[in-house]
């Protein structure tokens, strides 16, 4: 009686499980559907113009030539979703970087060090059991230039025909941390429209 | 009076290729030389809807190897009605000298 039932219970699941094969989807010629959240075309969509827009104005031109040092600073989401913000920020700093016209440093940040090894690894200094020809000297750490902080902002409203339109906004400062003057700035809407009924997080 | 002839289409800038189907044409690209090579350009819309369409720039160097960038990332545009947008070039690399845009119909807006 036992095995009958069992063999019902996974027929029954069995039937209920989703006909819908899983493929891989290729960036370049992604024809799913788009959603009210926030998916990773609209980050790179996003990062790729702001990106844009940062090279353009000539905000990371050094006079005197070479890279600035940037550091990443408060990165704050301010949507009804949850947004890793570091996520975004990697497609913003691996252009960058690729430019030419500026580096990061890791060994500070708004929330700490991004990799906290720069410092332990100073530690060693006291140590005989290390070849203190590789052990970083004092003084050689380069302090950050710039620094990119930004905010991610969300609007919903209801429209005159019930549907719902939903503005998000990518804003980013880039600012000169000796003056605090803010060198660049840029704002990249992402605006959808979508039923009333479909909730955006 | 005699009837002016009308000045000849410039030749087709084969950097911006346009896919039949997208609705659109483009003028030739307009180039800023240095660096980063900065440039746009513009695709008009002759007919009466607004057309989706999604473009795709990839960038090059000198010797004609593709530059992996998010700056190559579809973008995705609606050019209005009888009117017309502008796609924006942005060298992602010093290395970065040469490139093609490609423009298609959006399928998915």
């Amino acid at each position: 009686m036992f095995k009958y039932l069992s063999i019902l219970i996974l027929l029954v699941l069995g039937g209920c499980a989703s006909t819908t094969q899983t493929t891989k989807i290729d960036p370049r010629a992604d024809r799913s559907a788009i959603g009210a959240g926030l998916d990773s075309r609209d980050f790179e969509d996003a990062a790729s113009k702001v990106v844009k827009s940062m090279l353009a104005s000539g905000a990371l031109d050094k006079p005197a030539g070479g890279r600035y040092v940037l550091v990443i600073s408060r990165i704050t989401n301010d949507t009804m979703q949850r947004i890793d913000t570091d996520q975004l920020i990697k497609l913003i700093r691996v252009p960058l970087l690729q430019s030419g016209k500026v580096v990061f440093t890791t060994a500070i940040g708004a929330r700490g060090p991004e990799d906290s090894m720069s410092m332990q690894v100073r530690d060693l200094r006291a140590s005989k059991e290390f070849n203190q020809a590789n052990v970083a000297k004092q003084g050689q750490m380069v302090a950050p230039e710039m620094s990119l902080s930004g905010k991610f902002l969300q609007n919903n409203n209801t429209l005159g025909d019930g549907s719902q339109r939903i503005d998000y906004s990518f804003q980013l400062t880039l600012t000169d941390l000796k003056t605090g003057l803010a060198f660049w700035e840029g704002s990249e809407p992402i605006t959808k429209q979508t039923s009333g009924k479909t909730v955006s997080w | 009076m005699p009837i002016q002839a009308q000045p000849p289409l410039p030749p087709p800038d084969t950097r911006v290729y346009v896919t039949p189907d997208a609705g659109v044409y483009a003028d030739p690209a307009i180039l800023r030389p240095g660096y980063p090579i900065q440039g746009s350009v513009r695709l008009i819309n002759p007919t009466s809807t607004d057309l989706a369409i999604k473009q795709t720039t990839d960038w090059f160097d000198a010797s004609g190897l593709h530059i992996t960038t998010v700056l190559s990332a579809p973008e995705r545009m609606v050019v209005p009605r009888l009117g017309d947008a502008y796609i924006k070039l942005v060298a992602p690399t010093p290395n970065a000298v040469q490139f093609q845009v490609r423009v298609e119909p959006d399928l998915i807006n």
